[in-house]
């Protein structure tokens, strides 16, 4: 079983500040900010401040078209989030060193770049 | 650990494939086959199943008309084999709730050391919480320097909260749903009717137990 379970945390355990077996436990959330954490003790860059709790608004939804659609070429939703967050520069203030920013561009880019990579071999 | 590798930029097993990374696995079976680990730890250990990606196999049979002594010598061997494979990481089902704690129970019993460590070190736990989506999961976290523990009963938590196909969570469930084995071969010998062969210490324990272990819970 763990033969197909495991394998992803095994990865995720070379590129996240944690050991294999906390990997596994860890959240998302936690998993990432290490990340950014990494970086800024890289970059000998103080630790942001946490940024003051409130609140805020749900989200918005939205539909400009209904019915059937009709000769659609291509429906890509792949990346929605991270492209809407790229488009539209939703990143924390608190961010100095754009770190957030960088990593989704290269997330949201690495499923293209290992397609191709899979493709030229 | 985490404060090393985030302050040098080291991550661990860099440019290892998954398919060299020792792993052995470890299932420990009480004399009724119980899950329940209070009522388990009250009697000696009937077997402790290891195998690992290799292929290697091994049963420790705990004798029950000798128990202590057995299960003190049993206690021994799987820590020494331990040792001898230095496996990097150690699987199982359930590991964190049963086997592990179950070991350490029985190990204190009869004064056995549980030196798992690649320095050493003892096995050493304490009291953890895992929410996943709407579950929260207590567990004793348990560590060992060196190595790392993979438990397969929260792997199948995580792969479920995306999934939602899975019936059950005990070992036999998740076998089943990745057809590792049928529901026959298994609970062929449970409960009583496992006592009883343990007790007569029947080539037929040792043959449920190698299924178990080889198609259940380790490899599969």
């Amino acid at each position: 079983m763990a033969d197909l379970l495991s394998p992803s945390y095994f990865i995720q355990a070379q590129i996240f500040p944690y050991n294999y077996q906390d990997v596994i436990v860890r959240g998302n959330a936690t998993r990432i900010n290490a990340l950014f954490l990494r970086e800024y003790l890289r970059q000998r860059h103080s630790i942001p401040e946490m940024p003051m709790a409130r609140s805020f608004e749900g989200g918005f939804t939205a539909i400009y078209f209904t019915g059937v659609a009709r000769n659609v070429w291509h429906c890509d939703v792949a990346s929605l989030y991270p492209s809407i967050m790229l488009q539209f520069d939703c990143f924390p203030v608190t961010d100095q060193l754009q770190i957030f920013r960088h990593l989704l561009t290269d997330l949201r880019t690495f499923p293209s770049r290992s397609q191709r990579a899979d493709a030229a071999r | 650990m985490q404060h090393y590798l985030s302050a040098t930029g080291r991550t661990l097993f860099k440019q290892l494939p998954f398919e060299e990374l020792k792993r052995v696995q470890l299932e420990v079976l009480s004399p009724t086959g119980e899950s329940d680990l209070a009522d388990a730890s009250q009697n000696p250990i009937a077997s402790i199943a290891l195998s690992d990606n290799s292929g290697w196999e091994q049963l420790i049979v705990v004798d029950p008309e000798n128990a202590e002594e057995s299960e003190r010598d049993a206690l021994k061997q799987l820590t020494a084999i331990i040792k001898e494979r230095d496996p990097d990481v150690i699987e199982g089902h359930d590991l964190f709730r049963f086997d592990l704690p179950y070991l350490v129970a029985r190990a204190r019993k009869a004064k056995v050391k549980l030196d798992w460590g690649r320095s050493g070190g003892f096995l050493r736990s304490r009291p953890s919480r895992l929410q996943i989506a709407e579950k929260t999961i207590d567990y004793p976290k348990f560590q060992v320097d060196g190595r790392h523990f993979v438990d397969t009963f929260l792997l199948a938590q995580f792969y479920d909260v995306g999934m939602r196909t899975l019936s059950g969570f005990e070992r036999i469930d998740v076998a089943q749903h990745f057809g590792f084995c049928d529901a026959a071969e298994i609970s062929a010998l449970t409960g009583k009717a496992l006592q009883r062969e343990y007790l007569r210490k029947s080539e037929r324990f040792r043959e449920t137990r190698f299924v178990r272990c080889s198609r259940n819970s380790c490899l599969g």
